[in-house]
């Protein structure tokens, strides 16, 4: 290969490699324009719930189920925000749009099992801690609060049974006795 | 929820297992396996069905009904054994025919009818303490008065305190 002809295909390629020279300025100012992630607003919100800024973190995972509705650990983080401010309905309602993107989430089913029980409503909430310990064989969580449903609606013989599968006897029977004198 | 305390203590337990999340983290350590193994193992001994196993008012099994079965299903295709289906507030139509349906899915997973034998009482496994059981008279308990006279059969009854039952030597 001639010298010439070396030269003019070397050329374009170092072309390309060498980067264009870059305005820093201009760089931060892009990026200053540009709204985070759903996973930084996502770690925001968290850091707000630490710091107990409530009303930040909640607008924070607005933001993330608004930019990415699929985003399911945000509703789980919203339900946990109304629990604690005693907002269950609202608790409940994150829940189910959660579970409309994601119907076999064990986390979001056992949640909203969790707050079906704080409605006093634990038929359905042994519904959902069906379905959670079902998708979730080997987690003991659902199958327990499943046991504390169905000792709320007086089925004892069954609360007992499943109890025993995950605690040992005395500690399943001592439960019991407890959601007794709760009802 | 009669008392406040207790009523609080037990959200607390339940929202701290919201809270804190051991279902979101990934479920394949030794530990998770351990606890899926012990938990088969309880579904096992204890090799019973319960109505919160089926879809409500229906002989149909439910997610966890399935789990559940084919866990039983595992161990009965090489093990011979019992099976309690608890018939719990159901019908006996209703019963019945849960019987009929956990039979038809045991035997498409393998298990020979021989294998099984269905009956609903006690569940298996460590249960309650002998000293605590006490078995009501086989012989006949006869209540007089009014010109009636009846019979009790026989049962397994509970008691913390066997005092005024008539417990069998």
């Amino acid at each position: 290969m001639k010298t010439r002809t070396l030269a003019l295909v070397l050329l374009p390629l170092l072309a390309a490699c060498a980067s264009a020279p870059s305005d820093p300025q201009a760089d931060w100012d892009a990026a200053a324009g540009r709204k985070p992630e759903p996973d930084t607003l996502f770690s925001m919100a968290r850091i707000y719930v630490a710091q107990g800024r409530d009303d930040q973190a909640e607008a924070a995972l607005r933001e993330v189920v608004n930019q990415a509705p699929d985003f399911v650990r945000a509703y789980e983080e919203l339900a946990h925000l109304y629990v604690r401010r005693d907002l269950v309905d609202g608790a409940v309602a994150a829940l189910e749009v959660g579970l409309q993107h994601q119907a076999d989430d064990p986390v979001l089913l056992n949640d909203l099992g969790v707050c079906k029980l704080l409605q006093k409503d634990p038929a359905a909430a042994a519904q959902a801690f069906i379905r959670a310990a079902a998708l979730e064989p080997d987690n003991a969580r659902p199958r327990a609060n499943l046991a504390l449903a169905l000792a709320l609606q007086g089925r004892d013989d069954e609360a007992l049974a499943l109890w025993q599968q995950v605690i040992r006897p005395s500690e399943a029977a001592q439960n019991l006795e407890l959601v007794k004198q709760a009802r | 929820m009669k008392s406040p305390a207790l009523n609080l203590a037990v959200l607390a337990l339940l929202l701290g297992g919201c809270a804190v999340d051991p279902m979101k983290s990934p479920r394949s350590g030794a530990g998770d396996l351990l606890l899926g193994a012990s938990m088969q193992r309880a579904i096992v001994v204890q090799s019973a069905l319960y109505p919160y196993h089926f879809v409500p008012d229906s002989a149909e099994l439910n997610e966890l009904g399935f789990n559940d079965l084919n866990v039983l299903a595992m161990h009965l295709r090489d093990h011979a054994g019992s099976l309690l289906i608890s018939r719990g507030g159901a019908s006996k139509e209703l019963h019945e025919a849960r019987v009929r349906a956990v039979l038809a899915a045991l035997e498409e997973s393998g298990v020979a009818k021989t294998q099984v034998a269905v009956h609903d009482g006690l569940p298996g496994g460590d249960g309650l303490p002998s000293t605590k059981v006490v078995e009501i008279l086989s012989k006949p308990l006869i209540l007089t008065g009014g010109g009636v006279s009846q019979t009790s059969s026989s049962a397994t009854g509970t008691t913390g305190d066997a005092t005024g039952t008539d417990a069998s030597p």
